[in-house]
């Protein structure tokens, strides 16, 4: 008995010494700001850190298309949160397997200060978009030019980090339109904001924001898909879904992704072309 | 070599001053160094929160250009050395004026540590944070030249600051101790002239408050000096002619009690000339009634042998009886008596047989009381045998003066506590009451000029207070005599044992 308990000791003791202290690499792509970005998942990094007893580190880049030229190298980021049309490149091209969305679609939304601002003749408009590989972006412009207004013709369109600088140049009239999700337009636009802008646009919901991961890092995909679960049934996955408004988790599979060919080619065109 | 205290009071001023200024400049630059490092600090403070603000978006970005433009534009602060941005491993991420990654400085906590000085910078690191998430650490190194730079200024500038502060204060001092000095140098002339003698001697310190009030106070002094010198002068004149007039007194008083000696003397002499007479009467008459009886008989023819014979022991025994009593008086007058210790009943005795024949001639009765033991003093008998004789006469005189008819003296021997007393009281009346303080004063008499002289009473109480250390006093007090009441002087002679 002695022994035995001497042996589980000295292999506790290993395995104490031997814990991993590599740092695990969460990429979340440049929808807000970095600061923002960092603020509205620290639930998920302090939830992940307990989880797997290792530091976890929460990373962005400048803009989609930086993020997404990792996301797709499989190298960067242990677990990947983007929007699905990245989601899909992710899949495809860095070996990242999707397990969780957001039950609240992802919605587009077109604002202008200027309610009836489609209806002017001063063209062009100067339309401020995420990213041109951001999907509210593309998804707006492809509305957009259903509408009519062609690119170079009637619209100009710019490119801004984040979601909270799109508004301050919206409402420092420095753009006439500007282009987010949904869950940003609830989280990131004050009362006084929302009264002072219209919304132009607002789609269907679309497949929200998507949890991807692969065996990387000495964690397997089955534990990411059993920390994931476990996170959203976790106090700080409510904390989180508080914040960001987006309703609740759902499981999702690889398949769920594959009617997003047109605007995923649209992507890959603009990133690689 | 003698500093003088002019000397001493200028150097010991500008230690005293050097040493002040000395642990000035200490704490000069210890706080020097505190406020250094307080601002230090707080540019620290500064600088971590705008290397925080700047790095934590592209370290999350992992926008690694953007971290080394930041780097280069911070590196133009004067006081950064080198800054490193490593990540969570250590990895370097980006370093602007440091090039072995690999070696990282040590941080340092203080900043004016021997380390930090000896190297001329402050190694430090900034961790960068945000929502509690660290991204990454920007190791600096801050120049720690601006201390050592300012610290050495502080010092010079202080130390000029010192001299001139020295050099300044030597002036001052040299120019007061001066001006003190040279009125310490006119007050010492002026006082030693006057500790020779010359009084009129003032001094005029100029007209400043201290040394006038100091001038004042020395005038006034010398002005005090003076007057109580002439003042002594005429207290030593008046002392010496009050010396002189005690002298020629003293020597008048000696010549008068060499006079009163020898009147006391004489009146002794007189007295035991009286006594002798007295004394004599009766035998010399016995002689020459038997003398006469012998010439008779011879006439007659009636004279026989035997007469002869029985005549002339008779006459022998008489002239035997004479010859005694001038032995008893010149043993009485012998002179430089020695002191003894003697029986005051025994020395009364004599007295009573010196004056008895005067006594009996007069029809006086003694009355002695004695008392129960023998009563013993030390000192010269005769002088206290002279005392009683002196007031036995003086009753004697007293009591034919008034022509008493039973005329008597009592005389009472007693001891109370440690004084042995002597009374001695007449029937004459006593003494008239507002004189009797006089009796003991010297030539005072009631009797007539051929009887007293007015010196026995003086003399004995002279003798009693000096010679015995006793006293005698006199009371007119009652007496019985004979189942009769009298008033009578009553003497009491106090002697302590």
């Amino acid at each position: 008995m002695k022994i035995k308990l001497l042996f589980l000791s000295i292999l506790f003791a290993i395995n104490c010494l031997s814990a991993e202290k590599n740092p695990i690499t969460i990429g979340i792509a440049p929808h807000s700001s970095t600061r923002v970005i960092l603020e509205s998942h620290q639930d998920l990094r302090l939830f992940l850190e307990k989880f797997f007893h290792r530091p976890v580190e929460i990373l962005t880049a400048k803009n989609f298309s930086e993020f997404t030229k990792r996301s797709d190298k499989g190298t960067f980021y242990d677990l990947i949160l983007t929007s699905p049309n990245l989601a899909v490149l992710a899949q495809r091209l860095g070996g990242y397997t999707p397990i969780m969305t957001y039950k609240k679609g992802l919605s587009t939304i077109i604002l202008s200060k200027d309610k009836n601002i489609l209806k002017k003749d001063k063209f062009p408009l100067h339309v401020v978009g995420l990213d041109p590989v951001s999907f509210p972006t593309l998804d707006a412009q492809e509305w957009l030019s259903k509408q009519g207004f062609k690119e170079k013709e009637k619209v100009e369109y710019t490119y801004t980090s984040a979601t909270d600088s799109a508004i301050s140049i919206l409402m420092n009239n420095h753009a006439d339109m500007i282009i987010m999700s949904l869950p940003n337009y609830l989280k990131l636009i004050n009362k006084k904001n929302k009264a002072l802008v219209h919304v132009i646009y607002k789609s269907e919901p679309k497949p929200s924001r998507i949890y991807l991961a692969k065996d990387k890092n000495k964690i397997t995909l089955k534990q990411w898909q059993k920390a994931l679960d476990a996170f959203s049934k976790s106090v700080e996955g409510k904390h989180h879904l508080e914040i960001t408004k987006l309703e609740g988790f759902k499981k999702i599979s690889p398949e769920d992704l594959d009617n997003l060919d047109e605007i995923v080619d649209k992507t890959m065109k603009r990133l690689y072309n | 070599m003698k500093i003088s205290l002019a000397w001493k009071w200028v150097i010991a001023s500008l230690l005293i001053e050097s040493l002040m200024l000395t642990l000035m400049v200490i704490k000069n630059v210890d706080q020097l160094k505190n406020n250094l490092s307080t601002q230090t600090y707080i540019r620290l403070d500064e600088q971590k929160i705008l290397l925080q603000s700047a790095l934590v978006a592209p370290i999350a970005q992992m926008d690694y250009a953007t971290i080394d433009a930041i780097l280069k534009e911070t590196k133009a602060i004067s006081t950064i050395d080198y800054m490193v941005v490593v990540d969570n491993q250590n990895n370097c991420i980006s370093s602007v004026g440091w090039s072995d990654c690999k070696n990282l400085p040590t941080v340092e906590f203080d900043p004016f540590s021997e380390n930090s000085l000896e190297d001329e910078r402050f190694d430090t690191s900034i961790p960068i944070t945000l929502f509690s998430q660290t991204l990454g650490k920007v190791y600096l190194g801050l120049s720690t030249k601006f201390y050592i730079q300012a610290k050495e200024e502080m010092i010079i500038r202080s130390i000029i600051i010192a001299l001139i502060e020295l050099l300044l204060s030597a002036f001052l001092l040299i120019t007061v101790s001066k001006w003190i000095i040279k009125n310490l140098v006119k007050l010492t002339h002026t006082a030693n002239a006057i500790a020779l003698g010359d009084y009129s001697q003032r001094i005029d310190l100029g007209d400043s408050k201290e040394t006038l009030q100091l001038q004042e106070s020395f005038n006034l002094m010398a002005i005090n000096i003076e007057k109580n010198i002439e003042n002594l002068k005429l207290s030593n004149e008046k002392e010496k002619k009050l010396f002189e007039k005690l002298k020629s007194q003293l020597e008048k008083n000696y010549e008068q009690d060499l006079l009163l000696k020898h009147q006391t003397r004489m009146a002794i002499i007189g007295e035991m000339l009286n006594n002798i007479a007295h004394q004599w009467r009766q035998p010399l008459n016995a002689i020459t009634i038997q003398l006469s009886s012998l010439k008779l008989k011879k006439e007659l023819d009636l004279l026989e042998d035997k007469d002869i014979s029985e005549t002339a022991d008779s006459v022998m025994k008489y002239a035997n009886y004479l010859s005694n009593t001038i032995d008893d008086f010149r043993n009485f007058m012998k002179v430089n008596p020695q002191k003894e210790h003697f029986s005051i009943q025994n020395c009364f005795n004599k007295a009573v047989e010196i004056v008895s024949a005067s006594l009996k001639n007069n029809d006086i009765n003694l009355d002695i009381t004695k008392s129960k033991g023998e009563l013993f003093i030390d000192g010269i008998m005769n002088e206290l045998t002279q005392v009683f004789i002196n007031i036995l006469n003086n009753s004697k005189d007293i009591l034919n003066e008034k022509n008493i008819e039973h005329k008597v003296i009592q005389i009472s021997f007693y001891k109370q506590n440690d004084k042995l007393i002597v009374t001695i009281q007449d029937n004459a009346g006593g003494v008239e009451e507002s004189i009797i303080d006089k009796v003991f004063d010297p030539y005072f008499t009631t009797k007539h000029k051929s009887q007293g002289t007015g010196i026995g009473l003086y003399m004995s109480s002279k003798i009693i207070h000096e010679h015995f250390s006793g006293e005698i006093i006199v009371k007119n007090e009652d007496i019985e005599y004979e189942k009769r009441v009298y008033k009578g002087a009553k003497f009491y002679i106090i002697l302590p044992i």
